[in-house]
């Protein structure tokens, strides 16, 4: 450790420095002045000291040791001045905000043990670099920050807290994190949020000038980028966590199931199919057995042995492999797969997905009614029975007290109004046919004959529905929605069918009728799309209606339940066996925002009937677990991570002048200590 | 009496001395008819010796019964009383000036105690200084008469020039030839050393006593710093720091040099006596001459 000097002065303000240890040499030398005394003899003076010329080069260390000390105290006031300084282990700074990274991604096990001890480690290295004076805070995010230790300068409560940081299995958001430490590492100073920008990218808001405050971002990276975050007084640091594969061998790998979905099929109602993705993250191809669990039993029901190809090495894509398995004769239950192989992350090598039993929902038909009526048609078949209890009721029926306490209570969770509005929008979710629901839709004027142009088939009610051959008569043109919506059939008069979402409901608007008076106004129902459509319609209102068949929600996610529950409130069990109360929302559906684990979640409905829902990972980010070399924060360069921090130049003049300052006491002392008797 | 007599010796202490007397460890020849038992064959009462007559002896010595017994003649011999010689050499050179009370003050009444014991028991007194060249005697005093003029002989004592210890005595030797008690009060500070004055007196066959007359700042220097000593005498200087180990040293070199000069003394059958200034005279009359044998 060579320290290196830092030259303040000037050529003639050194001479002048390195004249002044000869001057008190010879000031020294002059000064002394021995104060002559009459003694009757020095017979036995002369005697005392003769001895001590014996060594006499001791003798003159002995007897200069004043002048000696004098100039060792100069020496070091001059070292002093020229400002010696090493690297040091002491972080530069006064603020610093320690973001630890808690995510899914986190519990990847490719550095040991675990990317989030690492981190820990690693922030406690900085804690303990901490230059004194200095404060800290402690975030630790996923997909939302929290803050485990406000700004403080007690090292011990900052490692404290830190140990106390848990592992999540929630995605990562990066943005909100470096929002809450913008904010609270400068407390009460106004910070630039992104929504205060402008769209010209001035700022209009008045930034008062903040501390700067510098931030470690403990984490692998796996966010997405912060575009819109304005780093303004904040210097951050990035310290990428977990395996560059920099040490010369291979990171671990990561194989995991990013898709898991189950469907009954259609022509056996019986037999259900399970659906999987798999993703190989790794560099080469992973080979392992699949295993699909049942209801929680240990024996597999199915194992397949799968082989996953590596990652491609051109496109950098990830190995994928689809996997289907068949399984007769299962009507309800949860179903889990698992990767059998054990790999970097452990997290994402089950899926969980629960198959609930086919619940009717309950549907209102207003309609003026004429036979043959094409909707009631579809909606006697046996199919539609299944799927739901249908009433039919004429548009008169809405004027009736019943109609409104029955549309405002939530009793249906799907009315059709044929030809008709309703006064005040219900508790439920609609289709239109040939009419607009509000003021909120708008449509240019009518039309006919409009030729459909595209259909939205990745939509789940227009699955495996066709109108190719179909002729469309009288139709509004220009329909337009309220904002969020989504156009299911275009056509060359703009959207035919088009659904918004509304409180938690969807509104679904077809812009022509079915029946047009006492003619048709359409062939469509002739054609086998249309019971298609009015099923998928059911379908997709009971997979909405209850957000059970969805299968799957992210962690950290709130599940909206909307069911038959029978009181106001409903229990959910975790898959810790943990049970939670849930409450019924002003919307008319069961929040519930507990969904840290993953794993299968238990509805009770009451206490007969249950649903599951399950959280699963899915998150390609996540599984991805190689972390990046840079973080890109807001628009300025990518923050290159570095796992040296940055360390203040350790200055060594106080320590050089305190030892001066001890010198000199020495000497005053040494000077007493010598004409004491 | 003049007042510099009474600054040397109280009425109170005289009376105390006149009861005193000197004693000599050795029997000396004196000069004149005295009170001391001399080594001579005399006239005194106590008889020493018969021996044969030989012709012209006194006939009235002749022991007229021994003759009548065995007849023989035999001379009956007596034991001679004469004075006894007391000198008492002083040095008074400067560093004899150091002190309070100076230690050539305290020597001068060392010296005038000694002296009046003298006197007063008929003893053949003379003081003499160190100074003093070879040939210029000083004055012999015997006789409670002499008092007066010892005190004014003791009074016109000054300090001056240095000291030559071995020049001293041997000029006091010189000019001193016979044998009695000799009190040396001294410092003994002398460069070239005490051993060859001693042995000088030691030569001489006298009855030797070795006063050793140091001042409270010598024996436990009140000085600290640093300073330039400048020795009173030759004006030689010493550049010291004066401290506590160096103050330590001093003692242990003071001890040495007390040690050696008492061992030197012992050995040769001197009396040594170690004289603080600080203590009073008479006490080292009264008690510590009187334990050593000097006075009784």
């Amino acid at each position: 450790m060579i320290p290196s000097f830092t030259n303040m002065l000037s050529w003639w303000q050194w001479g002048v420095i390195a004249a002044v240890p000869p001057a008190v040499v010879l000031l020294y030398f002059l000064k002394l002045k021995r104060t002559p005394v009459e003694v009757p003899s020095t017979f036995l003076w002369h005697k005392s000291i003769e001895d001590l010329h014996v060594n006499s080069l001791f003798q003159w260390l002995k007897n200069s040791i004043l002048l000696l000390l004098q100039l060792l105290v100069l020496l070091l006031a001059i070292l002093a001045l020229a400002r010696p300084s090493w690297i040091g282990s002491e972080l530069d700074g006064e603020r610093f905000v320690l973001m630890i990274d808690n995510s899914a991604s986190m519990a990847a096990v490719d550095v040991s043990p675990s990317r989030l001890e690492e981190a820990k480690r690693r922030a406690e290295e900085v804690i303990e670099g901490m230059p004194p004076g200095s404060a800290a805070m402690i975030l630790s995010f996923s997909d939302s920050a929290r803050v485990e230790q406000s700004l403080t300068d007690n090292k011990r409560e900052l490692l404290r807290k830190l140990q106390g940081i848990r592992q999540t299995q929630k995605p990562t958001n990066l943005l909100e994190a470096l929002q809450v430490a913008s904010g609270l590492a400068n407390p009460g100073v106004g910070v630039a949020s992104p929504t205060l920008i402008q769209k010209d990218g001035r700022d209009d808001v008045q930034v008062v000038e903040g501390k700067e405050a510098t931030v470690y971002i403990f984490s692998d990276g796996k966010a997405p980028p912060t575009k819109n975050f304005v780093v303004g007084n904040l210097k951050p640091f990035y310290v990428p966590i977990g395996d560059l594969g920099d040490t010369g061998t291979e990171p671990k790998g990561n194989t995991a199931i990013v898709a898991f979905s189950t469907k009954r099929n259609e022509e056996k109602r019986t037999q259900l199919q399970a659906f999987a993705q798999l993703e190989n993250y790794g560099a080469v191809s992973v080979t392992t057995d699949l295993g699909l669990y049942a209801n929680g039993l240990s024996q597999p029901v199915d194992v397949k042995q799968v082989s996953i190809d590596g990652r491609n090495a051109e496109t950098g894509e990830p190995g994928a492999l689809r996997v289907a398995f068949d399984l007769a004769e299962f009507e309800s239950g949860v179903l889990e797969l698992k990767i059998e192989k054990e790999d970097a992350l452990d997290v994402d090598n089950r899926a969980w997905s629960p198959v609930n039993p086919p619940t009717p929902i309950n549907m209102l038909l207003v309609s003026p009614g004429s036979d043959p009526h094409p909707l009631k048609l579809v909606l006697s078949t046996e199919r539609a029975k299944k799927l739901a209890e249908v009433h039919l009721a004429d548009p008169a029926f809405m004027e009736t007290e019943e109609y409104k306490q029955e549309s405002a209570g939530g009793t249906y969770h799907l009315i059709i109004y044929e030809g008709c509005v309703p006064a005040k929008m219900p508790q439920a979710n609609t289709l239109f046919v040939g009419e607009l629901p509000n003021a909120q839709w708008s449509s240019t004027g009518k039309g006919s004959g409009p030729i459909v142009t595209d259909i939205d088939r990745a939509h789940p009610m227009m699955s495996l529905v066709d109108l190719g051959d179909v002729v469309i008569g009288p139709t509004l043109t220009g329909l337009k929605s309220p904002p969020g919506g989504t156009v299911l059939i275009d056509s060359d008069l703009g959207p035919l069918c088009m659904i918004a979402p509304r409180d938690g409901y969807q509104d679904a608007v077809l812009t022509f009728k079915l029946v047009d008076g006492d003619k048709f106004g359409t062939t469509w129902w002739v054609k086998p799309s249309f019971p298609v459509f009015v099923l998928n319609l059911l379908s997709y209102v009971s997979g909405v209606g209850s957000a059970l068949d969805a299968g799957s929600v992210q962690p950290g996610k709130t599940i909206s339940l909307r069911g038959q529950a029978a009181g106001n409130s409903i229990r959910i069990k975790n898959p810790a066996g943990q049970l939670e109360s849930v409450t019924r929302s002003n919307r008319n559906t069961f929040d519930y925002a507990s969904t840290d684990r993953l794993g299968l979640y238990e509805v009770q409905w009451s206490d007969t009937a249950t649903q599951h829902f399950a959280v699963n990972l899915f998150d390609r980010g996540e599984s991805d677990i190689r972390p990046k070399d840079k973080l890109e924060l807001g628009e300025g360069e990518p923050v290159q991570g570095s796992s040296q921090a940055s360390v203040a130049r350790k200055e060594a003049w106080k320590l050089l002048l305190l030892l001066g300052l001890g010198m000199l006491i020495l000497e005053w002392w040494i000077y007493n200590r010598r004409v004491a008797l | 009496m003049s007042t510099a007599r009474d600054q040397l010796l109280s009425p109170e202490f005289l009376v105390r001395l006149e009861q005193l007397e000197l004693v000599s460890r050795k029997v000396f020849r004196g000069r004149m008819k005295g009170e001391r038992r001399s080594k001579r064959r005399g006239q005194s009462v106590e008889f020493a010796d018969f021996r044969n007559y030989v012709a012209g002896d006194d006939l009235r010595h002749i022991d007229w019964n021994t003759y009548a017994r065995l007849d023989k003649l035999f001379l009956k011999l007596f034991l001679e009383e004469e004075d006894l010689h007391f000198y008492i050499l002083i040095d008074t050179s400067n560093s004899m000036d150091f002190g309070n009370p100076s230690k050539l003050r305290y020597a001068k009444q060392v010296a005038a105690s000694l002296g009046f014991i003298g006197l007063i028991n008929s003893d053949r007194v003379r003081i003499e200084t160190l100074n003093q060249p070879a040939k210029e005697r000083g004055p012999t005093m015997r006789g409670r008469s002499s008092l007066w003029r010892m005190f004014e002989h003791l009074d016109n004592m000054e300090s001056s020039g240095s000291t030559n210890l071995t020049q001293g005595v041997k000029n006091f030797c010189i000019r001193n030839p016979g044998q009695g008690i000799v009190v040396l009060l001294s410092d003994l500070m002398d460069k070239a050393g005490y051993e060859s004055a001693l042995r000088y007196l030691v030569g001489r066959s006298m009855d030797i006593y070795v006063i050793h007359t140091l001042s409270q700042e010598e024996l436990d220097p009140d000085v600290k710093g640093d300073l330039r000593l400048v020795d009173c005498e030759d004006g030689d200087v010493a550049e010291v720091t004066i401290n506590g180990p160096l103050l330590k040293r001093y003692k242990e070199t003071l001890n040495a040099f007390v040690g050696g000069v008492k061992d030197y003394c012992n050995r040769r059958n001197i009396l040594y006596l170690l004289a603080n200034n600080q203590q009073p005279f008479e006490q080292l009359i009264t008690t510590y001459l009187r334990s050593r044998g000097l006075v009784r």
